[in-house]
């Protein structure tokens, strides 16, 4: 795409009119999606998608632009014109570029590699496997993706970096009706890995997983609404986290002061047994990256360590408001985006209990094994998610399946009434929506229980 | 406009591949984004995203791709991930049905050459800023005032020549605020929609949502049951829109929707009356042909409470197209939508309807619908906030509480639709509805 003399040029406009730092961020992409709604391929494609988006700060005042045009003299030109806001004059002298050597693991089974029948060979074996797992299994949706994205990051502090990346991911959601009632089951297997991932799993068992849960859930009852104590399974259970706290721990919201969060540095804002790390530094994870989209290495942040808040996730912006210094965190969904500090893999470390004694120590009580989706008001800590898979628990035990549950409450709230943490710690996979685009996300925690939630359902 | 060369070297590239039934969708949209936060600029973006989607049939299956770039090696690679994917889908190839309407049509909203006057634009909001506080001394602070401008050019031109052209601008604007009182916090945010910039209403959106905001500062969650339930306009555009898919041909062939072989069969109360309007004023797109170059047409959708009409893209077994294929822009397939949906207001306001309900909630916003929706049976459950009824008044404001119910009851179960309306936040599925009275819904809380 653009060559290293033209990103320089591109950086020293910018500083001549009146920025004093400057970004640019240079990508090429590669994807495959193919969805596959019950026997009809809705969607097929196979693309490239390549841009270039610059952005640069005036004190904490940022612009920013983005193109598919990579022609020098066009990328100036939109340069000069997101700059006209700033005072005409040159305002900080660049540095030097200085590359940084990646090490990247070996590709065994690149994607370019792999024919586009091989991957749809893939997901009609996810769809077969769904249907035979039983036959109140009246339509599979599944959905696979790839994508081998090479960035350029370089900015006007000297960074030039160039990182390549792979990512795949297999979404499966499975229809079961019984009795006229229809419920779904979702799981999605994903990582940041070339497609030998698909060797290092079974596709078969997430879609028996998938259609398990569906037919779990498909006729029962509804959910009573009201508090009660939830247990939330491991896994993707992370996600209310991400939601309760995840949000309002990014700079984005914290530096405006509008968290919950903001200015408590240092305080206890969870109960003990709560220890919740933002790691974008997990290998080959499906949330992690070995740079964030501002060409500085991910790292392992540690939010809050035994109840007591430590830290934020800080992008290169907000760390100017905030005289802080950025973590890694930022994040972008492509070059369309400016950056800003996001979620990784998100996760509550491990605790001492056992799935089972959580269990047997809940009189009576919500057992979430799945949930779906969720958001979140960061300045006043409201969350809610919906539920995707949930037992009643009566007398400390599993009992029976209940459907069209929601999770809502306060995050901090939740963070103190947190008080069982189980040993089985598992990170999961999903995206989040917000200001910088969709990513790519790891939600995880061990089995939690929280002592009181506001339930939401359709049964009172 | 697609230059006419690089048109043709995708023309040929498709035929040399044996690729037929060729239609190119170009599109171009620019964006302009302002954002004054705590009486500063906080971020100023300009845009421009543009490439062109190819579709066509190989061998009699259908296949497509895009580019964004538009040199011949590009080229020859997009066709050949179009031969790949046609291949590989196994999807029959789309009969074309396209371009019933006169070529080059515009719409009313033609893109205007005016240049932005951005720092008058931001210094007018810093003083709007300033002025929602000294006016509102709950109002701690005004964490946003934003502005976004969309300009786009569409383009869809047939393997016969045909074409099809298409412009549109709107702008949303945008004001959130936060109150505090008593170690309490609670914000706000409003946005509208507008064909001109001069038609944006800062001052009376800042007042709404400092008054919004401050009307919910002690607001406590009450006990879950079953309540008569008052849905403010705007919240009924959301709720709307996010069960479109109720609506169109492809959920009631898959068997999505629980409205097939409805045709002409009571499905809501009398009260309501839904159409599409694809050249509603108020709506940020306005579209007389589809993004395949089919008309699309003011239809009725619902009337009095029959269903009347549904739209498809014709991308089901046995769905027709109806002017309903949207792509979100050229990265996108064709699926069905609607071209602005609109509901027919009543003869009472809100308040008027409010004074109804001896004891109920008024729900004025909602969130996290995108995941509490089940579109295939129609169940939803969100967080939301509002006020407590009791003799006909708004007594307390009422949050931390979820309200559950299924889409197919609610319009069975409607009792009356105001006189007052409000647009949905998502120019892409728009939806306009007055509030809503409705006989029962579940809220969960204490």
């Amino acid at each position: 795409m653009i060559t290293k003399s033209v990103i320089e040029n591109i950086i020293q406009t910018a500083l001549e009119c009146g920025g004093d730092f400057a970004e640019v961020f240079v990508e090429d992409r590669n994807h495959t999606t193919i969805v596959q709604n019950g026997k009809e391929t809705e969607e097929g494609i196979v693309a490239q998608d390549c841009g270039v988006g610059i952005r640069v700060f005036s004190g904490i005042q940022s612009v920013y632009t983005y193109s598919s045009d990579d022609r020098e003299e066009h990328l100036l030109q939109v340069t000069r014109d997101i700059c006209q806001l700033f005072p005409n004059h040159k305002a900080a002298q660049m540095m030097t570029l200085r590359s940084s050597q990646l090490i990247l693991p070996p590709s065994k089974l690149p994607f370019d590699q792999v024919t586009y029948q091989q991957k749809m060979d893939r997901v009609q074996l996810v769809q077969n496997a769904g249907y035979q797992y039983d036959k109140a299994i009246d339509k599979m949706w599944v959905k696979y993706l790839d994508l081998h994205q090479q960035v350029t990051i370089a900015n006007s502090e000297g960074v030039y970096v160039e990182d390549t990346r792979n990512k795949t991911r297999m979404l499966i959601t499975a229809y079961a009706t019984i009795n006229g009632d229809t419920r779904s089951g979702y799981i999605g297997p994903g990582a940041a890995q070339d497609f030998s991932f698909y060797d290092s799993i079974c596709l078969e068992d997430y879609a028996r997983e998938a259609a398990r849960s569906a037919c779990a859930m498909a006729g029962a009852e509804f959910c009573k609404a009201g508090q009660m104590p939830v247990v939330v399974d491991n896994g993707f259970g992370g996600l209310m986290f991400h939601e309760a706290c995840g949000h309002s721990l990014e700079a984005s919201s914290v530096a405006k002061g509008n968290s919950e969060f903001s200015g408590r540095l240092g305080e206890k804002v969870a109960s003990s047994l709560v220890t919740l790390i933002d790691d974008g530094s997990i290998s080959e994870s499906w949330g992690g990256l070995r740079v964030d989209d501002e060409g500085m290495p991910t790292q392992k942040n540690m939010l809050i360590e035994k109840g007591i808040l430590k830290g934020y996730m800080i992008d290169k912006l907000n760390s100017r408001v905030m005289k802080m210094p950025a973590t890694g965190s930022g994040r972008r969904e492509s070059y369309r985006y400016a950056p800003t500090s996001r979620m990784t893999n998100t996760y509550i470390e491990g605790g001492t209990s056992t799935r089972d004694e959580i269990i047997k120590a809940t009189e009576k009580g919500l057992f979430v094994s799945s949930i779906s989706a969720g958001s979140v008001n960061p300045v006043t800590g409201d969350f809610n998610f919906a539920v995707a898979e949930a037992y009643e628990i009566q007398n400390g035990k599993i009992g029976k399946p209940v459907k069209g549950a929601t999770l809502i409450g306060k995050g901090s709230q939740v963070l103190q009434d947190v008080d069982m943490v189980g040993n089985n710690m598992r990170i999961d996979q999903g995206y989040c929506y917000a200001a910088s685009g969709a990513l790519f996300i790891g939600a995880g925690q061990p089995t939690v229980r929280i002592k009181n939630m506001t339930v939401g359902g359709l049964s009172v | 406009m697609i230059e006419t060369q690089i048109q043709q070297q995708i023309l040929n590239c498709c035929a040399q591949n044996e690729v037929k039934d060729v239609m190119l969708y170009f599109s171009k949209q620019k964006t302009t984004v302002i954002q004054v936060a705590d009486e500063q600029l906080e971020s100023f973006q300009m845009s421009e995203k543009e490439g062109i989607h190819i579709s066509g049939s190989y061998h009699g299956f259908q296949g497509e791709t895009y580019l964004e770039q538009y040199e011949n090696k590009s080229i020859e690679a997009a066709v050949q991930n179009l031969v790949q994917t046609s291949q590989g889908n196994q999807k029959r190839a789309k009969k074309q049905i396209g371009f019933t309407v006169q070529k080059s049509q515009k719409t009313n909203n033609e893109n205007k050459n005016d240049v932005l006057d951005s720092k008058k634009m931001i210094d007018e909001f810093i003083l709007q800023q300033k002025r929602l506080k000294q006016e509102n001394p709950l109002v701690v602070q005004v964490s946003g005032t934003g502005f976004r401008l969309v300009q786009e050019e569409i383009e869809i031109t047939s393997e016969q020549g045909d074409t099809k052209r298409a412009e549109n601008q709107f702008c949303q604007g945008s004001v959130s605020v936060v109150a505090a009182k008593n170690e309490r916090k609670q914000n706000s945010h409003v946005s509208s929609f507008a064909n001109e910039i001069e038609e944006l209403d800062y001052l009376c959106m800042g007042k709404k949502a400092a008054r919004d905001a401050i009307a919910l500062l002690e607001a406590e969650p009450i006990m879950s049951g079953s309540y008569q339930a008052v849905l403010a306009n705007e919240l009924s555009a959301e709720l709307l829109s996010s069960f479109l898919s109720i609506f169109y041909q492809e959920s009631v062939e898959q068997g999505n929707s629980r409205f097939k072989n409805k045709y002409g069969e009571k499905v809501a109360d009398n009260c309501l009356t839904i159409w599409q309007e694809p050249d509603w004023d108020r709506a940020p797109i306005k579209r007389s042909f589809d993004d395949e170059g089919t008309a699309a047409n003011r239809c009725m959708v619902i009337e009095k409470g029959q269903l009347k009409w549904l739209p498809g893209s014709g991308t089901g077994q046995s769905t027709i197209s109806t002017g309903n294929g949207k792509r979100a822009d050229y990265r996108d397939v064709i699926r069905t939508g609607f071209w602005n949906l609109i509901v027919q207001k009543g003869s009472r306001d809100t308040k008027e309807l409010i004074g109804d309900v001896d004891q109920g909630v008024f729900l004025t916003q909602t969130d996290g619908l995108f995941a509490g929706v089940n579109a295939k049976t129609g169940d939803f459950s969100a967080i939301c906030q509002g006020f407590y009824i009791e003799h006909g008044k708004c007594t307390r404001g009422i949050k931390q509480i979820t309200v559950g119910g299924n889409i197919y009851d609610l319009l069975s179960d409607l009792q009356e639709v105001s006189s007052d309306t409000a647009g949905s936040s998502n120019e892409w599925d728009y939806v306009e509805s007055p509030a809503m009275k409705v006989k029962s819904l579940t809220i969960g809380g204490l």
